[in-house]
């Protein structure tokens, strides 16, 4: 389909859309016309009567002919046959011997009769054949420069929900109507006056097409039934293009959103860490100096407050990299005891703390990114760390348990307050009990590597003092061992 | 003590550099420095180090290439300072001849003690030993024999293997392609789960004799090492 320039498009604009099937013009109307065809017959008898003086009356007796043949022309046979007889009945009465009487008296006034009638017949059906084709033809016509218009106004990008009103316009007009309106969705009350076409795909409803002020049957007319296809068909196309579009840019927008999240991250990551480990290297490098007790105090908060930071530097990473979908974890085959050991030196290295670990027996190997699930536990039990009283062990223990290796970590401390419960893993959300420094992020991201790890972290039901946090791995059959 | 052992410092970032040559001049040791890839290999053929402090991200080279580059004539110990998260690189990079890692932001003491480390390996090459000892174990290679203070270990030939593996690499990462080349065999690069399920029963077992699970260390996402002394 070519794309019309807008000059063309502005030229069919302006076109007056042709009224089809009868959109009636004052003289259409049956009052009307029946005046008009009495006047008809009533000039003719006038013309007639000034005429026969010096003309004789048979020969003048034809211009009532000139009234049938241009009644039943423009409105059709009945109206032609009524004119036809009221021309005879007048031509009878008053010009045919006996004058001022309506009785025939020759044959030869019988023969002028039959004429007005035959006449009035055979021009009726001729004009309304021709009326009816050039009807058809104007029709088609309308049909067609609708139906490029349509396609037009869709090819050319316009969007939907602004070309409707003009497409229904054209539609009803093409129909017969003096207006027409296209409803997309469910078929809404519509006015009483209203006829209302169907649009329709594969069964499917798309909306109406809702006429005003149109003839009887229009809207129930092979043409209605045609233009609501035609009109179905484009707006079904004409949607199709506007919601890929609005996935194009959908996606567009989410790509550069990626990308700049991911060199954000990479920015982030590199560059907040760099300085971090310079000042943690610079501290360390003043340790060989000769200082005092408080100088020395002065050192290790400069040395605690920058590993404290670069925690909450990696913290904000993994929540921006799991909120953008950018941490894909790289499944392989693990020892959740492997990741428990290396969770807990982690932790331990950070800050000593009594950490029990009991994770016996033999444990079925998981699929999951090991570096992520150890993230989850060093979170949990930095967690527990965090809520527990000095003196108090944090226990971390691993089971089998139906199909799934059960990682718990518990804490003796205050315990997770019912009203809590249901919104400690939610970002930046900080207990109220104790007032614990930290981010609120730890147990958000420990859930959602969890979750892209297809591993569930729970809170356990209270039973007496301190917090039970699981992590559930779905355990992963190991595949046959190959012989050595 | 160490007055007389020299360490190249690689680092493309002043303040980093800076921090670690004046820290470990403060420990003893005499520092030089190059800023790129190029000029790591020139001060390096100029006067060899000891031992190479290589940063992987350096604006010139991929820090593998240069490892490598190194690793062709150089036999000093190269340690690597990388990011959280360039696991693959590491990865690369202990291929490519590297023999340990920091990961930033590192405590120095931490560099400090792999330094010491490294050095002290480097120092006693145990290649050819017989039969090596780690702390509370004892590795017999030719009898193959484990104990732990006297008492004997059975291990299944694939545990032996791996512990010796492990062993005779002196404390270096070991990756888990290199560990499963090493003792499963050249085509058993992609099955993890054997070293998973086999590390476990070793551990198991020297854990039953009373050697903490932690001697091999777990290095997530790369591989294992045994560890050596308390760093």
């Amino acid at each position: 389909m070519s794309v019309e320039e807008p000059s063309r498009r502005a030229w069919l604009a302006r076109i007056p859309w042709p009224s089809a099937v009868g959109h009636r013009e004052w003289y259409r109307s049956r009052p009307a016309a029946g005046l008009i065809a009495a006047a008809s017959v009533a000039a003719s008898t006038g013309v007639v009567a000034l005429l026969t003086p010096s003309v004789p009356v048979q020969s003048a007796g034809v211009f009532y002919l000139v009234a049938v043949l241009a009644i039943s022309s423009i409105y059709g046979l009945w109206l032609g046959i009524a004119t036809g007889i009221a021309s005879a009945v007048a031509y009878n009465f008053f010009f045919l011997p006996p004058r001022h009487t309506l009785t025939i008296s020759s044959s030869g006034d019988w023969l002028a009769l039959a004429a007005f009638v035959v006449t009035a017949v055979v021009t009726s059906h001729l004009a309304s054949r021709e009326r009816a084709e050039a009807e058809q033809a104007t029709r088609r016509a309308a049909e067609a420069e609708l139906g490029e218009r349509l396609a037009t106004l869709i090819a050319n990008g316009s969007q939907l929900h602004a070309a409707l009103p003009l497409l229904g316009r054209q539609a009803g007009r093409a129909l017969g109507a003096r207006d027409g309106g296209i409803h997309l969705g469910a078929p809404a009350p519509a006015a009483k006056a209203d006829r209302v076409v169907p649009i329709e795909l594969d069964g499917r409803r798309l909306g109406e097409l809702r006429l005003i002020d149109a003839p009887e049957g229009a809207a129930d007319s092979p043409d209605a039934a045609r233009i609501g296809r035609v009109l179905a068909g484009l707006i079904a196309l004409g949607q199709e293009r506007e919601q890929r579009l609005a996935n194009e840019v959908e996606a567009e927008a989410l790509r550069r959103s990626n990308e700049l999240t991911t060199a954000l991250l990479r920015t982030v990551s590199h560059d907040f860490r760099s300085p971090l480990t310079a000042i943690a290297t610079a501290a360390e490098g003043l340790r060989f100096a000769d200082l005092d007790g408080d100088e020395r105090e002065l050192l290790d908060t400069i040395a605690d407050q920058s590993g404290r930071l670069g925690r909450l530097v990696t913290n904000l990473l993994d929540l921006s990299r799991l909120e953008a979908g950018a941490a894909t974890p790289a499944a392989e085959w693990v020892d959740v005891r492997d990741v428990i050991d290396a969770a807990v030196a982690d932790v331990t290295a950070a800050a000593p703390f009594a950490i029990d670990v009991d994770h016996a027996g033999d444990l079925p190997l998981v699929r999951v990114d090991a570096a992520q699930l150890q993230r989850v536990i060093v979170n949990l039990v930095e967690n527990a760390v965090k809520f527990s009283p000095p003196d108090e062990h944090v226990a971390v223990a691993a089971t089998a348990r139906g199909g799934r290796v059960v990682v718990s970590v518990s804490d003796h401390g205050p315990g997770v307050p019912e009203s809590e419960r249901a919104h400690i893993f939610r970002p930046f959300y900080r207990g109220r009990a104790g007032r614990q420094p930290g981010s609120g992020l730890g147990l958000a991201i420990a859930q959602g590597l969890a979750v892209a790890n297809g591993a569930t972290i729970n809170l356990e039901p209270a039973n007496g003092a301190g917090a039970t946090l699981t992590v559930s791995i779905p355990a992963a059959p190991t595949p046959e061992r190959r012989p050595r | 003590m160490s007055g007389d052992q020299r360490i190249l410092v690689v680092d493309d970032e002043r303040p980093i550099r800076r921090a670690l040559e004046v820290t470990l001049s403060k420990a003893g040791y005499h520092v030089q420095t190059a800023t790129t890839g190029d000029e790591a290999l020139t001060a390096a053929a100029l006067e060899p180090p000891d031992l190479v402090i290589l940063d992987l991200m350096l604006p010139d080279a991929d820090g593998a290439d240069v490892c490598r580059q190194l690793r062709d004539w150089l036999a000093a110990p190269i340690l690597l300072i990388s990011a959280v998260g360039d696991e693959s690189d590491k990865i690369r990079a202990l291929d490519a001849g590297a023999d340990d890692y920091v990961t930033k932001p590192f405590s120095p003491g931490e560099l400090l003690a792999r330094c010491r480390a490294l050095l002290r390996r480097a120092a006693g090459q145990r290649s050819g030993e017989a039969v090596i000892e780690v702390g509370p174990l004892t590795i017999d290679l030719p009898r193959r024999l484990v104990s732990v203070a006297g008492d004997e270990v059975r291990l299944t030939p694939t545990e032996f293997d791996l512990l010796k593996a492990l062993a005779v690499a002196g404390g270096r990462p070991l990756t888990h392609q290199m560990l499963l080349r090493t003792v499963w065999g050249p085509g058993y690069a992609d099955e993890m789960h054997l070293l998973r399920v086999n590390m476990g029963r070793l551990r198991d077992k020297l854990q039953a004799e009373g050697v903490e699970r932690g001697a091999i260390e777990t290095l997530t996402g790369v591989g294992y090492r045994l560890r050596t002394d308390g760093g």
